[in-house]
């Protein structure tokens, strides 16, 4: 029996050619990209669950109640793990983890490495195996274990075991001995490393008081549970000995810590990011969902065109009903049909999804495999059962409860009036879906190009910028060993004409986040804070940013090194009015306001522009502040104004004129244009997917428009030959048959707009800064959609509106 | 085997009742041919459709094999219809994807025939009908004498009690259609319950009795002496 449905099956797939290419081809596609989605998604959903203990290790968390103002950590003070170890049975392990922005000598040249600390229980608990060298080599505190990766970077294929490595830790150039190498993290890892050295060596930089401040926070904190515990039932024990540890400071219940599983971290956006980097856990159901709606796109193909053709497909209904089909083996025949399209659309999804593989991974900024293992077959088992049950609802329920007289005579017994409405709700859900892309398209492309092109308030285009790395001991004599440099470099590339001006400071535009720095306003008897850079006299001028009041530094007049540059924020966040001349409030009042600039954007939009303070010398400010944070290290920056032109050759010429003045340096520079496109990845990884899939649900969309006008027309060849010999012209005809087609995407527009306009407000709340959702996008992508339908129809309905209508008549 | 009474079939059209069959009875027995004749429009086909349970009536009783039809749920009437009675139609109503075998062997695989019999089954009304060698053929590429063939093969295969056929030579020639009216002698014959629709009295006349509608009424119950 399932043999005779399948060749029926498949001689209806070789009659119908051109709805069987539309069918798969749309059904691949939507596929084909269901797939590229779930490895996505799989791979989001996968992180950290790959540790055998994976459930029962967890990351702990604070939240201080302080003065009014929440402080909420996922980094941890440096006491709290030894303290969890030693005070708790119910923990199995600790670990403690953290990271320094280290340098590495290499063959004499320096280079940058992030290095990380952690326990030696850290390769008990997670599961990243050492394939070769001893497994206790963290227990020396001058042992390090490098990643494959790196040790295949610093040894090539020689074995790096007992070799050392020289890494500065504390401003020190300290010798490491490889002890193993073990393998890489894998891609969907939170923690990721290349280089780890024993915790201990915190030692070194790290104050008595810092490792034993409950306030400060330094490194994350994981714990093991014991095989059973309750997480809860744990925290709840943990409260009261915290509550006891911070007395001195905080009231019972002020001072939280608590725990997320390790699965968690990577997904969970209300914990704020520590250490390890995070994804954002809408992204993977946005995806989802656009990718199902795609193929929900190509089901309802298969179903509109399933519906055109039931009057030629119900004598055959008719047939096996008298003949003695029940009911259900004529709804198992039509699912027999749906699944051999689905599964021919299985298969060409899988040849498309393994072609686009390398350029989804590029905008996705991934790195997926497509191999047949367990959770990519049963994805693919779960695609092709659900897509077939979808795309075959309709046949299957409707069409086989035809009676079988009205079947063999053509008449549907549901009648015209019905399967018209539903043909044209189906169409009317995909016009839906198109507007609602093109709108989110529309908006996401207007704000990534507003990100791009808005001003900045300084001129982004043409600097490169590059790090003097630390190599001294402290800020101070790495300050000074960098302005030397500078003063060196600036001179040696003052002949070149291709250098418009060079400057140093302690961060760069287009940095992931300057210098932060906080404080207790006695006054106000609150906690504020405000970001500090040190520059030079020639930062202002070559990044083009204007001095509203005042003057910029200048070398002639000595006092400048107590004096500042605010921006508008700082100044409407301390009122102060006519700032010129006053100082800076406590604990910094020996500062004096030298000068103010417009608010220019120094981190990205997704922010406010908030206080700044520029200063020529920074370090006593730091030395005031009792709180700072930046996840830029404050290290000297350099930044080269270039000219158009050859900025190859540009770029040589710096890079030669760096390796003379600083000839222990490595040169990675990049541009600041660049580097704040970089803060937008995130955004603009989301809206070039998501413009991909609407290109690609438009052309599934308009394949089944193809099809459907077709059969529409040939139902309505007589119509159109009476109406022509009654002499209607081919144009009147062409827009009589196009006009149902512009009505409904007109409802349907109506219908898209107030959804894409809300989600994309949603989405547009994520930036400080974003464009306003105009008029015109809704307009346009109304228009767009209905351009693309008529296109789609009119292949066919040009097609017969020219018809001769004698033909057109004696076919009847 | 079968008996109508008081059948009635009508359609409304707003408050209107528009009468296809009105009281109408009829009682048919085993291995008799019946011929149903009438002006078009006299609810011929209607009856046919009625006694092959593929329509509906109003009001009457019906029963079949000593089954009440009137009485009996969907799913019982397919079973009815699947084991006892074959339907031979006008415009044949081949499956066109399906070849002369596969058609052919289409009610066996809804009645759940295993494949060794089917196979026989097949083979056996193929080498009857004279068109093995058309087996592997698809309904197109035949003619219309030969699509009937396979049309009444398809219908008897599953040697059903009971055999339909609505105007079985309506689209044939004579000779074809001679050629497909001996066949039903030949199957009347061995036994089978005939009941055929037809505007011929040719036709009529290979049967063994002639029901007259006129407007929905069975007129006039004529028997036929050979």
């Amino acid at each position: 029996m399932f043999k005779n449905y399948l060749k029926t099956a498949w001689r209806n797939l070789l009659k119908g050619k051109t709805y069987s290419v539309i069918n798969i081809t749309g059904m691949g596609m939507g596929i084909g990209i269901c797939i590229l989605i779930f490895l996505f998604v799989n791979d989001e959903w996968s992180f950290d669950k790959f540790h055998s203990k994976s459930d029962r290790i967890y990351r702990a968390w604070v939240k201080e109640h302080f003065k009014g103002d929440i402080f909420f950590n996922s980094i941890t003070p440096y006491p709290l793990g030894s303290e969890l170890n030693d005070n708790f049975p119910s923990i199995e392990q600790t670990v403690r983890y953290t990271t320094i922005n280290s340098l590495v000598k290499k063959n004499g040249n320096v280079e940058e490495q992030d290095v990380h600390l952690v326990e030696p229980s850290f390769l008990d608990v997670f599961d990243f195996n050492i394939l070769s060298g001893s497994s206790s080599t963290l227990e020396e505190k001058h042992h390090a274990i490098l990643s494959t990766k790196s040790a295949k970077k610093y040894f090539g294929d020689d074995s790096p075991l007992g070799k050392n490595i020289v890494l500065q830790v504390a401003g020190e150039w300290t010798d490491f001995t490889v002890g193993a190498v073990m393998e890489d993290p894998p891609f969907n890892s939170s923690i990721q490393y290349e280089i780890l050295i024993p915790f201990e060596n915190t030692t070194s930089y790290m104050s008595e008081f810092g490792m034993q401040c409950w306030t400060c926070v330094s490194v994350e904190t994981y714990v093991l549970l014991n095989q059973g515990q309750d997480v809860d039932e744990f925290e709840k024990t943990v409260a009261p000995f915290i509550d006891k540890k911070v007395a001195r400071d905080y009231k019972p219940g002020e001072y939280i810590v608590g725990f997320q599983p390790l699965a968690d971290i990577h997904l969970n956006n209300d914990i704020p990011q520590g250490i390890v980097a995070v994804s954002d856990s809408r992204y993977p159901y946005i995806l989802s969902g656009v990718a199902l709606l795609i193929l929900l796109l190509a089901c309802i193909n298969f179903t509109t065109l399933a519906i055109g053709r039931s009057v030629s497909r119900s004598k055959e209904i008719g047939v096996r009903k008298v003949t003695g089909a029940t009911r259900p083996q004529i709804m198992f025949q039509f699912w027999s049909e749906a699944f051999l399209t689905v599964f021919a659309g299985v298969l060409l999804g899988i040849i498309l999804a393994k072609f686009s593989l390398p350029f989804f991974n590029q905008i996705a900024d991934k790195n997926l495999l497509l191999s047949p293992n367990p959770s990519i077959v049963m994805g693919l088992g779960g695609i092709f059962i659900i897509t077939g049950i979808v795309a075959g609802i309709y046949p299957a329920l409707v069409l086989s409860g035809y009676k079988p007289i009205h079947a063999l005579k053509g008449i549907a017994a549901t009648g015209k009036k019905s399967k018209a409405s539903i043909l044209t709700w189906l169409v009317g859900f995909q016009f839906v879906l198109s507007v609602v892309l093109i709108i989110c398209t529309g908006i996401m492309q207007t704000q990534m190009s507003y990100l791009q092109n808005k001003n900045l308030g300084f001129e982004k285009s043409q600097v490169i910028t590059f790090p003097y790395n630390v190599s001294g001991e402290g800020l101070v004599k790495v300050w000074e060993d960098g302005n030397k440099i500078h003063a060196r470099l600036k001179d040696r590339l003052a002949s070149n004409s291709s250098i418009l001006g060079t400057s140093i400071s302690s961060h760069a535009l287009g940095s992931v986040g300057w210098l932060s720095l906080g404080y207790t306003d006695k006054v106000q008897n609150k906690f504020r804070n405000f970001n500090a850079i040190q520059v030079d006299e020639n930062f202002l001028p070559l990044m083009e940013i204007d001095i509203v009041d005042g003057r910029n530094f200048s070398k002639e007049f000595d006092t400048d090194e107590k004096g500042v540059i605010i921006n508008q924020a700082m100044i409407s966040e301390y009122n102060l009015e006519n700032p010129i001349g006053k100082l800076l409030p406590e604990p910094f009042n020996d500062y004096k306001i030298l000068g103010t600039t417009g608010d220019f954007h120094f981190s990205s939009l997704h922010n406010p522009v908030d206080p700044l303070v520029m200063s020529y010398d920074m370090l006593p400010l730091i030395r005031a502040a009792p709180d700072m944070g930046s996840m830029d290290p404050i290290n000297p920056k350099f930044s080269v104004k270039v000219k158009g032109g050859n900025l190859q050759r540009t770029i040589r010429d710096i890079q030669n004129t760096w390796k003379e003045v600083a000839p222990d340096q490595s040169f990675t520079y990049s541009f600041i244009d660049n580097d704040i496109d970089m803060l937008y990845r995130k955004e603009t990884k989301l809206s070039n997917i998501i413009g991909y899939a609407t290109v690609l649900a438009l052309f599934i969309a308009c394949l089944g428009l193809f099809g459907i006008s077709a059969l529409k027309i040939s139902h309505k060849t007589k119509e159109i030959g009476i109406r022509k010999v009654l002499g209607a012209s081919s144009s009147s005809i062409l827009s009589w048959l196009s006009m149902d087609y512009l009505k409904l995407i007109f409802i349907s527009a109506m219908i898209a707009s107030p959804l894409a306009w809300y989600a994309m407000t949603k989405w547009l709340q994520d930036f400080e800064f974003h464009v306003g959702i105009s008029w015109w996008i809704f307009v346009m992508a109304a228009i767009v959609t209905a351009s693309v339908a008529l296109i789609a129809v009119s292949f066919q309905s040009v097609r017969a509106s020219r018809a001769n209508p004698v033909e057109s008549l004696r076919t009847e | 085997m079968l008996r109508l009474s008081n059948i009635e079939k009508y359609y409304r059209t707003g408050l209107r009742k528009h009468w296809v069959l009105k009281d109408v009875s009829l009682a048919v027995n085993e291995g008799e041919f019946v011929t149903i004749m009438g002006p078009s429009g006299s609810g011929k086909t209607t009856l046919l459709n009625i006694i092959g349970m593929l329509d509906d009536f109003n009001s009457g009783t019906y029963e079949f094999l000593d089954e009440p039809v009137h009485k009996i749920s969907e799913r019982k009437k397919t079973e009815i219809h699947k084991h006892y009675i074959g339907f031979v139609f006008q415009a044949y109503h081949l499956i066109d994807e399906l070849t002369v075998y596969e058609n052919i062997e289409t009610p066996l695989l809804y009645r759940k025939v295993k494949g060794k019999d089917r196979k026989a089954m097949v083979a056996d009304i193929l080498d009857r009908f004279n068109i093995v060698a058309k087996q592997d053929l698809f309904p197109s590429q035949l003619s219309g004498g030969q699509q009937q063939l396979v049309g009444v093969a398809r219908a008897i295969v599953g040697k059903p009690k009971l055999l339909l056929a609505d105007e079985p030579t309506g689209n044939l020639h004579s000779t074809q259609g001679e050629q497909i009216m001996e066949l039903f002698k030949t199957l009347h014959d061995d036994g089978m319950t005939i009941i055929q629709v037809t505007h011929s009295e040719k036709n009529a006349s290979y049967g063994t009795r002639i029901i007259n509608l006129l407007d929905g009424f069975a007129k006039e119950h004529s028997t036929k002496t050979d």
